[in-house]
């Protein structure tokens, strides 16, 4: 599928990267900031040189920009400002040659929700507003191998996740391969099937998302996103709230629209979560959920917990005292409330 | 320390001396030339340079300088390329009409130094405003087939360069021009010219006049009797000019 | 007003229309890779396009007077091609003006593309547009403020000149007497009162140019941020 091997010496070390991935749908391409990563994408693009590109078996590397099928949308990446918001769109389909995807500028405005901003003048724009014009844009370029530089990071959670999900589903519909740069791992990790990292111009973990993550989080000793997947139930039209229920199980979670759609995952931060020996009957708690401790690992000075919810995994967090408090062990069951959702 | 004092205090008493001696020593005139005169008085000058007096040349054309004068630009002597000007200055009472002098003619060739003319235009100085012009029209309008095809310089040596630069075939050019030219470079072509007779054509009478707000009027009639010095005229005609009381030219 | 004035008023805005959109044509491509040149002869290619600002428009007649020549290898292959002479034609004083006008031509288109450039120029590459759709549909919409300043200044610049055709014109009615040759010739022909005249007409002419100039451009001095 890609495969790249380049060398860059850059101004605080040199970008060293031989990489070969065989298939993927949406790749994260994660590492702090100054690691790279925008350099790399530049060197796929050809806007900057490289030793060897290789993209589904063809050398790509001698060619011009415009020439490799693929398009790159800038982290600054700027509208037109002689053009409102439905020329910019037309633009890149009008004047991008060699189309590969049948996407139309009708479909993608509805797919996006911009039929409002059409004929506004660019420089009225919010921040996310004037992203998701350009991730329009970038998509009308027409080409099937898209790389995103922050592509979304002016916009709210809710937004942003709503945008990822239909970033997938146009992945799928269209079979449009995605690499997407974050320093976000939340952000990467709900919407991508594959990761790298990358750390001082070194890809130092690369596989499938759940794995490399989990690998990041143990290096940096942090407490790792929880990804739930679950299925609607039915919408409470009296109380406003989703009844949904996680996959392979009968445990309902009852959430507000604004944190449901289509992707029907929910990634839950380990700070929402707060455990318990009390059953949900015996409290005034609502979203808890059953679930038993499989790992327990003391790293600076808190126990993190690894929880599974009938298959499916949650991270959470406990204190030394209340883990002393309440002499937890592995094997225990355990009730998890998440907050936040209701 | 102090005998160290004193004597540079000496010496920069005495440099302070000659300077004020050299100041002293000789009087500078300004004098405003008409260009195509300016690189003449120079030879003249340094031929034969006056005792006591620093001559500093502005060169301009006549129009221009007629212009300063007026407006009170400080020229203590005014040598013209033609006669109406400093007329003019006298009448209007800028300068002294006991001073006026010609201090020389100017003198017309035709010149043409290729055989095979590249094309059919006459250079020319510009007729209504240089007297070379005008002198050089009445002989073209007398002697040569119409219509002409004139190019205009705006003086004469402006109408040579034409010539020189082989951008028009033939022109009406300054003897004195050619003569320069010829000591300079050495070139034959230079030679190659046609004196045109005198009385084809209106004099081009150069003269010049003391301006009567100068200061320096010794020095300024010592230069009007350098100018009028039968030496002096003499190197005139060598350098391509005609002289007021004797008719010949070489 | 004489006759003769009005053929050099409407000669002069002939030539100086004539030479600023001969430049723009010339100058927009070399502009536009100059812009993008960052090697080490940068300094003297800049340094040679500014040439004329600094040097005397006497001696660059002078010199033009020596290339027009017909002894010499350009104005003779400019007589094979064309039958005329440079020198006291109209062409040789727009080729004149080309020289005179140049930088002021330039720098603002420059200006310009560098910052198209820096701005919109990578976004489009990135985005796989060929090098020819940008220039044409982004490059050139964009650079309309610079193309506007860069027209008004070689214009205007244009109407001014006069050292230059005073060497190369030889003072040709309706072929090479422009308005300052004509101021001249009646200030060193003492006819001052029509100096004035032509003067005063010039300067309505000129004002009046770059007022249009500037209410149809809003943004001459710089590029529209």
């Amino acid at each position: 599928m890609i495969k790249l091997s380049l060398f860059k010496a850059l101004n605080n070390f040199d970008l060293d990267i031989n990489l070969e991935l065989e298939s993927f749908n949406v790749l994260g391409v994660y590492g702090p900031s100054g690691s790279g990563k925008s350099t790399l994408l530049r060197c796929i693009s050809g806007l900057e040189p490289a030793k060897s590109v290789h993209i589904n078996n063809q050398p790509v590397h001698e060619l011009p920009s415009d020439k490799r099928g693929i398009t790159l949308q800038l982290q600054s990446c700027p509208l037109f400002p002689h053009l409102d918001v439905a020329g910019n769109l037309a633009f890149t389909q009008k004047h991008c040659e060699n189309k590969q995807t049948s996407l139309t500028l009708q479909y993608v405005v509805k797919t996006l929700e911009l039929q409002d901003l059409l004929n506004r003048d660019v420089q009225s724009l919010s921040g996310g507003e004037r992203q998701r014009v350009v991730f329009a844009r970038t998509l009308l370029a027409g080409q099937k191998f898209i790389m995103l530089d922050e592509p979304f990071s002016a916009l709210d959670w809710s937004l942003r996740f709503k945008t990822l999900t239909k970033l997938n589903e146009l992945a799928v519909k269209f079979n449009i391969k995605f690499i997407i740069v974050s320093h976000s791992l939340k952000e990467l990790l709900f919407c991508c099937d594959t990761l790298i990292q990358l750390d001082k111009g070194k890809v130092i973990n690369q596989g499938a998302s759940a794995h490399v993550a989990k690998a990041i989080y143990a290096n940096d000793r942090q407490t790792p996103l929880s990804l739930i997947n679950y299925d609607v139930v039915k919408f409470d039209k009296d109380y406003g709230l989703y009844q949904l229920q996680l996959q392979q199980s009968e445990q309902p979670l009852f959430v507000l629209p604004a944190l449901v759609d289509s992707s029907n995952k929910l990634i839950i931060e380990s700070e929402q979560m707060s455990l318990s020996v009390l059953k949900p009957e015996q409290t005034t708690h609502s979203n808890v959920l059953r679930s038993v401790l499989t790992q327990a690992e003391l790293i600076n000075n808190k126990w993190q917990l690894t929880l599974n919810v009938d298959g499916q995994t949650l991270f959470g967090l406990a204190s030394r005292r209340v883990w002393d408090k309440n002499n937890f062990k592995v094997g225990d069951v355990l009730y998890t409330t998440i907050s936040n959702l209701e | 320390m102090s005998k160290l004092y004193n004597t540079w205090l000496g010496y920069f008493l005495c440099v302070i001396c000659m300077f004020s001696c050299s100041v002293n020593a000789k009087e500078t005139l300004q004098v405003a030339v008409a260009s195509n005169f300016k690189t003449v008085l120079e030879t003249l000058l340094k031929k034969s340079p006056l005792p006591n007096v620093d001559v500093k040349i502005s060169a301009a054309s006549s129009g221009v300088l007629y212009s300063q004068i007026v407006h009170g630009a400080p020229f203590d002597v005014f040598l013209s390329a033609d006669d109406f000007r400093p007329q003019s200055l006298i009448k209007e009472g800028y300068a002294e009409q006991s001073s006026l002098i010609t201090y020389a003619l100017g003198e017309l060739a035709l010149w043409q130094p290729k055989a095979e003319k590249v094309n059919d235009k006459v250079a020319i100085a510009n007729p209504r405003f240089s007297p070379y012009g005008r002198a050089s029209e009445h002989y073209a309008n007398n002697h040569f087939k119409k219509p002409i095809n004139y190019v205009y310089g705006n003086n004469i040596t402006h109408a040579f360069q034409f010539v020189q630069s082989g951008n028009v075939g033939v022109g009406l050019v300054a003897v004195s021009s050619l003569k320069a030219a010829y000591r300079n470079t050495q070139d034959q072509k230079y030679l190659d010219y046609t004196v045109l007779p005198t009385n084809q054509y209106p004099d081009i009478i150069q003269q010049g006049v003391i301006i009567s707000s100068t200061k320096k009027h010794a020095s300024a009639k010592q230069l009007m009797q350098f100018l009028m010095a039968e030496a002096t005229q003499q190197q005139l005609i060598e350098l391509g000019y005609r002289i007021k009381d004797n008719n010949a030219s070489k | 007003m004489l006759q003769s004035d009005l053929t050099a008023l409407w000669l002069t805005i002939k030539l100086a229309f004539i030479t600023a959109v001969l430049l723009l044509i010339f100058c927009i491509p070399l502009a536009y890779k100059l812009a993008g040149y960052n090697g080490k002869f940068k300094p003297f290619l800049e340094a040679l396009i500014a040439m004329p600002l600094v040097l005397p428009p006497t001696l660059l007649g002078f010199y033009l007077l020596v290339l027009f020549s017909p002894d010499h290898a350009f104005g003779q292959f400019w007589f094979w091609l064309t039958g005329t002479q440079l020198a006291f034609s109209f062409q040789g004083v727009v080729i004149g003006s080309l020289f005179y006008s140049l930088p002021f031509v330039m720098q603002p288109l420059v200006a310009g593309f560098k910052h198209i450039n820096q701005t919109y120029n990578e976004a489009a590459i990135a985005l796989g547009l060929s090098p020819f759709k940008r220039f044409v549909h982004l490059i050139i919409p964009l650079l309309k403020p610079s193309i506007g300043s860069a027209f008004a200044l070689g214009f205007a610049h244009t109407l001014g000149e006069f050292g230059l055709v005073l060497m190369i014109g030889g003072n040709i009615q309706g072929q090479t007497q422009v308005v300052s040759i004509a101021l001249y010739d009646h200030v060193e022909s003492l006819n001052y009162t029509a100096a004035h005249q032509l003067s005063l007409i010039l300067l309505a002419i000129s004002f009046a140019c770059l007022v249009l100039l500037f209410k149809f451009n809003k943004s001459i001095v710089g590029v529209k941020q």
